[in-house]
């Protein structure tokens, strides 16, 4: 049997042909699948770029569903090595986007490895400055009020 | 056509995504942050207040409890040096355990359940070492009570041989801080008695002349006496009921002949429910056995 495929459109207008299995681990995708079957699906706000990543990720996390229990292709040690490698290829501003794409999109998995990566890089912000500027956040507290904060995080109890 | 959103997210610059991200995405926001280490959590409170009630939220904590389940540690230390209890600003990391030290004097008295601590006094403070949130409330407990907590609920009763006749017994809801009285419990335990919290009903271990559990149903807040199977060896003040594994277990040490451990795990009913029977027998045994012989 031929597996199923169906057709992602970029924001550029390029076409993905995606095994419907893989593009299905979108809970979106999935229920357009379902809605408009036959038809190729425009993700109007997803560039190329982001929209390739995405499929590669997919891709490899795909899982072969043949009946008895899930068997993926690759071991979870083997998957959770990839995932950190494929994050740590991918600068900054393209790691939001894929995050909101996995937001969008509805991938947990990938939200859960983008939304780590992130965190890992806001762990390692010196201050809460660094921490500012890496979100653009404007801080709306008086130095009065950080000190105060501050003095709570030493509670006594 | 089925059109799905107007941002360009690819196109978009460096600090303009971010924006959309805060601004237009709360819960991504929420999402990033509760895989924070808590020395990050610390700094982000000072970062906006928008950020410090995200990260004080209820909802917030207990995200963040359920994803890192298993990977904290609360390590305390003995200090008496006087000053009240507090956790250190730093914590420290091991693969992927984070710990965190509570400085503490060990003899005064503390509870735990559910990954929060309570130190029961004057007011009743109830601390997430996970998010280091603090709760106080006033208990106006101003005598030594009996102690237990669990599933967010402090419970306290007298000690036995208080001078003061009124058996006053009492549930602290942590949540909403409503302090509600409850009917007294027909026996009294140990001074000290520390408490364990499993499945809905907290328990203490009265050491006796007979040894007994008391067994306080949360959901009911009923008491129940649950008698020690003459099968099990008999419990010393040493003796001490925790929460294994979602089991009631009960740790015994006897020194002669030979030092001795003795882990006996509670068998619950899987039909009725563990929270439906507080009729316990101390039936599967875990360890028994000879840990080590004192140098001769």
């Amino acid at each position: 049997m031929s597996k199923k495929m169906i057709v992602l459109k970029s924001s550029e207008g390029v076409s993905f042909v995606v095994e419907e299995a893989v593009a299905r681990q979108s809970k979106i995708i999935s229920f357009l699948v379902e809605e408009f079957p036959d038809r190729e699906l425009p993700l109007t706000n997803m560039t190329s770029e982001i929209l390739r990543k995405t499929i590669e990720y997919c891709k490899k996390h795909v899982v072969e569903d043949d009946g008895g229990g899930d068997s993926s292709s690759s071991s979870s040690g083997d998957l959770k090595e990839w995932d950190v490698k494929f994050v740590a290829e991918i600068d900054q501003p393209r790691l939001m986007d894929l995050l909101m794409a996995a937001n969008y999109l509805d991938i947990p998995s990938l939200l859960d490895v983008t939304c780590q990566k992130v965190a890992d890089t806001i762990a390692a912000c010196n201050d809460e400055k660094e921490i500012r500027a890496t979100f653009n956040i404007e801080n709306d507290f008086t130095e009065e009020e950080v000190e105060a904060i501050r003095m709570e995080n030493q509670y006594p109890i | 056509m089925t059109s799905v959103g107007t941002q360009e997210w690819g196109k978009t610059k460096k600090k303009k995504r971010a924006r959309i991200l805060c601004a237009y995405f709360p819960e991504l926001l929420e999402e990033i942050f509760i895989r924070l280490p808590l020395k990050s959590i610390l700094r982000f409170r000072t970062v906006s207040k928008h950020c410090r009630s995200l990260l004080e939220s209820r909802r917030f904590s207990e995200k963040r409890m359920r994803l890192q389940k298993n990977r904290r540690i609360l390590a305390a230390y003995n200090c008496d040096c006087g000053d009240r209890p507090r956790l250190l600003t730093e914590s420290r990391f091991e693969g992927d355990e984070e710990i965190v030290y509570l400085h503490c004097l060990a003899s005064r008295p503390s509870l735990s359940c559910d990954g929060l601590l309570c130190f029961p006094n004057k007011t009743g403070s109830f601390l997430n070492p996970s998010t280091r949130q603090l709760r106080r409330f006033p208990s106006g407990l101003n005598h030594k009570c009996i102690f237990g907590f669990g599933s967010e609920v402090l419970f306290f009763f007298p000690e036995i041989g208080q001078e003061e006749p009124v058996l006053e017994c009492g549930v602290l809801d942590v949540q909403t801080g409503v302090w509600s009285k409850l009917s007294p419990p027909p026996h009294v335990v140990n001074a000290g008695s520390k408490s364990a919290c499993v499945n809905g009903f907290i328990y203490w271990l009265h050491v006796g002349g007979y040894c007994k559990l008391l067994a306080l149903d949360l959901h009911k807040q009923e008491f129940n006496t649950i008698p020690f199977p003459a099968t099990v060896r008999v419990a010393t003040k040493e003796t001490l009921i925790v929460n294994l594994e979602e089991r009631l277990t009960y740790v015994n040490t006897s020194k002669l002949p030979e030092w001795r451990l003795d882990i006996w795990s509670m068998d619950t009913d899987q039909n009725n429910g563990a929270r439906l029977s507080p009729y316990i027998v101390f039936t599967s045994l875990v360890v028994a056995g000879y840990i080590f012989s004192p140098r001769k």
